[in-house]
């Protein structure tokens, strides 16, 4: 973090660009590779940086979306955090975040990986599985909450009838199971990106290494700990990063599904940041607890890296 | 035909430095070898020919045409009339090995039909005239050097540069592929410069090498030149196999004897004369000219054998005594037993001697 | 002797169990699609799993208003073929935007060599982490100053802001795969540095294209959140929007008056043309080349 308030400060950029317009006139360096950069970078600031910023500047304030407050706001300093600590919902909702982006992580990763295992196997099959594995993907979005509808509906839906072919009890899968619902929806097609990172990564390594275990003679567990994971560590944690960061953010399966419910136990921090900022109207509370999402998501990737580095 | 003239050219790359006052004439349709170790900046230079890189200091002419002075002047690669071959090949991996030779005239401007003739007949001159429907990964490392060359040739170049031409290739086929690039450089007579650290291979095709280690050129001469008289031990080192047995050693002025502590060396007149002050010398001589024999011979050094290898044309045999020993080239015919007693005999006119504080040559 | 009669045990077994989860995966990841198929061809379709005895292709016609829907939603009026037209548009203009920009940014960043590229690089990803909810408003009010309301290239501008990061990721790893040799080449034939990038550079790195358009494609097909802040016409909307308008009453309520039939043909069309891309791309997603993670925050 300090780092990257130093990498940004005046003086620093200051002497960035000495340095640069020195080395343009003595042709060590090409003008317009620094300009490719600046398209992008002008678009990811004028519309990532800036709205961030922006969100950040509106939690200080008592912004509130509709009336007077609308123009008229004030700044409060921390009030809106200061709120946050004492909104039973808040918390409520920071838990069942932890529970719902946990439990999506390790499954979308672990079949991300799995799949990963598979296409990328000696399998005959592989190149077909691939092809199946990818159709989720190509559903959009929007639609996957209305297929899972179905599968889930009480009485008539798929699931439950599979569940009474084994003998098991229908279950309330929309109303008592609302968590483990929207966790399946959310995985179905979010193990795809990883799984593409990972068997591109799997697929660099080179056969002598496997081969030269098999002339130890190590067993699976050996070879899969030391040469396949440190071989797959950066793509591993970028997945990890990626996922996480997808969970945290996207509302959508919740936003359709559930609505939140029953009694907040499927209201996310993003979809409770939603409901404060766009039904309550309290926009800058909500912009505080968006705020909150991205302190959590930043210091959380911080820690993996780190993680990684002592592993 | 141009020549090549580089005046002092110097290149750091941040501090580290890649050569050094580099001052190096490389004649009209000539084949000049850079040989050095890896690291010695021998494919800077090259790079720095062919305006890869840009000069810290110095100058570089392509025939009377000033194309770098480290200042102002510099002429992009493109415009310098250059042809180069990559140790990778640098073959292109979205094109078929037709377009690949193509290439080159292609972004010359040349008309479809001439381009399609000078290609085949390329092809056909190289033999991969089977292959130009062909992806690079698909070919071998011997074809995909065969075409790489075949498209550094398409438009008659007049300046050839070959970095490590040969380093991807098994023993056998670099012997052969050596022997085409010497036809090819009689054929085209393109001013040739050629990088490799292997000292045969460099002898095998060079008209002359320059020598170059750790940025520094050390000596430019024929190969007959760099084996006879090598200017300095590391040249010595690093000319011929096995290399030039050097031994450290003292010089007697009264005497008139080179003193290696357990025996010494007369010399004549003329040479110590030369020595005339140096007391600490290193004292060099190749091992196919010494003299070695099982019986006693008058002012013969006496040695005990250590061990001998074999080498189906001829014999290696290593010889010791206390901390000294030699390496000597014997005819195969020639058998001695590890650990018996053998003489050696150097002729006066076959040694070298180097001053040991600057390892320059004497004699 | 030990190891090999371990082996000999563990293997077949490793094996059933390798078919046995590899089943479990495709089962659940296959049984909603397998529903999505054949609920399209039913003419009652529901959530039920049913195979129809007589397949139709009325839904298709429902779809595209030339039968009337039975229930409620019929009193939507049905863009369809607008709706498909403007994903189609904001799809489109996102690959190109995506695609090209990250292609130059990858380069750059693969070739440049400056202090702080690492964190650069990092601050790329770090910087999508504010999550878009909250980002909406301000996002909002710079749409309406900048006249991206209404306006289906605005939406495809934003939604491409937000997939650039990690798809400038994508092809500056590819770009690091292609060795400097190919350009320094293409140099010394004659060659300006543009013409090599474009001669050789992006044809080497035609793979990575690829991946980031079948990527950047999707995410400008199927975004819902960027065109329901800043599209409000209905004849603009998007697929995404138009399904939730027709379908979706009140938020959290879905299924009420469900027209699953339709909905299902919707969705089959919806989904062709990531299928078609998918099998354009299909030989070299698993070829996608990270860059390494440098960062040293």
């Amino acid at each position: 973090m300090l780092k990257l308030i130093k990498f940004f400060s005046l003086s620093n950029i200051y002497k960035l660009l000495h340095r640069v317009l020195r080395d343009i006139k003595s042709g060590l360096i090409d003008i317009y590779l620094p300009l490719f950069l600046v398209p992008a970078l002008t678009l990811l600031i004028v519309f990532q940086l800036i709205p961030t910023i922006w969100a950040i500047w509106y939690s200080f304030t008592d912004i509130e979306l509709l009336g007077r407050k609308l123009f008229e706001y004030n700044f409060i300093g921390f009030e809106n955090y200061s709120d946050l600590g004492e909104d039973p919902i808040f918390w409520k909702s920071m838990s069942v975040t932890m529970e719902y982006c946990i439990y999506s992580l390790v499954i979308r990763f672990t079949i991300g990986l799995a799949a990963a295992f598979y296409i990328t196997s000696k399998m005959r099959i592989a190149k077909y599985i691939v092809a199946l594995l990818l159709l989720p993907y190509t559903i959009p979005g929007t639609v996957i909450p209305y297929i899972w509808l179905s599968m889930l509906d009480t009485r008539y839906g798929t699931l439950n009838r599979l569940l009474s072919l084994v003998g098991l009890p229908p279950q309330s899968w929309v109303y008592r199971r609302a968590m483990e619902s929207v966790i399946m929806i959310n995985c179905w097609a979010g193990y795809i990106m990883a799984m593409l990172i990972l068997a591109s990564a799997l697929k660099s390594i080179p056969e002598e290494y496997y081969e030269v275990c098999e002339i130890y003679g190590a067993s699976r567990l050996f070879r899969f700990l030391h040469i396949t994971l440190p071989l797959i560590k950066y793509p591993l944690i970028l997945c990890i990063i990626l996922i996480f960061k997808e969970d945290i953010d996207d509302f959508t399966y919740v936003y359709m599904f559930t609505e939140g419910g029953p009694h907040y136990r499927t209201e996310l921090l993003s979809l409770y940041a939603y409901h404060k900022a766009f039904a309550y109207y309290e926009l800058g509370y909500g912009c505080a607890v968006g705020v909150i999402v991205a302190i959590i998501v930043f210091l959380l990737t911080l820690a993996q890296i780190k993680l990684s580095r002592i592993a | 035909m141009v020549e090549i003239f580089l005046e002092k050219a110097t290149k750091y790359f941040g501090d580290v430095r890649a050569i050094e006052d580099i001052t190096l004439k490389i004649r009209s349709k000539e084949l000049m070898v850079l040989l050095g170790p890896s690291g010695c900046g021998k494919t800077t230079t090259l790079r720095l020919i062919a305006g890869l890189e840009r000069l810290t200091r110095g100058k570089i002419y392509i025939g009377d045409r000033l194309v770098d002075d480290a200042v102002k002047s510099f002429t992009p690669p493109r415009y310098r009339k250059v042809s180069m071959v990559f140790q990778s090949y640098a073959l292109f991996p979205h094109m078929n090995v037709y377009q690949n030779i193509a290439f080159p005239a292609v972004l010359a401007k040349w008309s479809k039909s001439d381009i399609r003739k000078r290609v085949l007949e390329l092809a056909e001159m190289f033999g991969i005239k089977e292959l130009l429907n062909r992806k690079p990964h698909q070919l071998s490392a011997g074809q995909q050097q065969r075409v790489a060359l075949a498209r550094a040739l398409v438009i008659q170049p007049e300046i050839l540069l070959l970095d490590e031409p040969l380093a991807n290739l098994d023993a056998k086929l670099r012997t052969a592929a050596r022997a085409m690039i010497k036809r090819l450089h009689l054929k085209f007579g393109c001013t040739t410069v050629y990088v490799t650290h292997d000292q045969i291979e460099a002898m095998a095709v060079a008209d002359r090498i320059a020598v170059l280690n750790e940025g520094i050129l050390q000596q430019v001469g024929s190969p007959d030149e760099l084996y006879t008289k090598p200017a300095n031990t590391f040249i010595a080192d690093f000319i011929g196999s096995p290399s030039m047995n050097i031994v450290e050693c003292t010089f007697d002025e009264e005497k008139s004897i080179l003193d290696f502590g357990i025996f010494h060396i007369k010399v004549p007149e003329n040479i110590s004369k030369a020595l005339k002050g140096c007391s600490d010398v290193i004292f060099g001589v190749r091992p196919e000219r010494i003299e070695i024999s099982p019986s006693r011979i008058p002012e013969g050094v006496e040695m005990e054998v250590y061990v001998v290898e074999p080498l189906g044309d001829r014999n290696i045999v290593t010889v010791s005594r206390g901390e000294i020993s030699f390496k000597v080239v014997t005819p195969p015919t020639f058998k001695v037993d590890i650990g018996t007693t053998v003489w050696l005999k150097f002729n006066i006119n076959d040694i070298h001697i180097f001053d040991k504080k600057t390892g320059k040559a004497i004699i | 002797m030990y190891k090999g009669f371990l082996k000999n045990i563990t293997e077949p077994s490793l094996e059933v169990l390798r078919y046995v989860i590899l089943i479990a995966m495709l089962f659940y990841i296959l049984t909603p699609l397998v529903w999505l198929f054949i609920t399209t061809f039913h003419p009652r379709g529901g959530p039920y799993l049913e195979i129809p005895e007589k397949p139709t292709l009325e839904n298709f016609l429902i779809l595209f208003g030339i039968v009337k829907m039975r229930v409620g939603a019929a009193a939507h009026p049905v863009y369809m073929h607008k709706w498909l037209l403007n994903s189609f548009i904001i799809a489109i203009t996102t690959m190109i935007i995506v695609v090209v920009l990250s292609a130059m940014a990858g380069y750059a960043l693969s070739r440049l060599k400056f202090r702080g590229k690492s964190i650069l690089m990092a601050s790329l990803l770090i910087i999508g982490f504010m999550p878009t909810i909250a980002k909406l408003l301000p996002l909002y009010k710079l749409c309406i100053m900048l006249g991206f309301i209404n306006n289906l290239i605005g939406v495809a501008i934003v939604v491409a802001s937000g997939a650039l990061p990690v798809q400038i990721w994508i092809m500056k790893g590819f770009f690091d795969h292609i060795p400097r040799d190919l350009e320094e080449q293409a140099w010394i034939f004659g060659c300006s540095k543009l013409s090599a990038l474009f001669r050789v550079v992006m044809p080497a790195a035609g793979p990575g294209l690829m991946v980031v358009a079948f990527f950047s494609f999707l995410a400008g097909w199927g975004n819902f959140t960027v065109p329901l802040i800043l599209i409000r016409t209905e004849t603009l909307f998007p697929v995404s929007l138009g399904i939730a308008s027709v379908f979706l009453h009140h938020p959290g309520e879905i299924g009420l008056a469900v027209e699953y039939g339709p909905l299902c043909a919707l969705s089959l069309i919806y989904a062709l043309p990531s299928i078609i891309l998918y099998y354009l791309t299909r030989r070299y997603l698993m070829h996608i080349k990270l860059a390494r993670i440098e960062v040293g925050v």
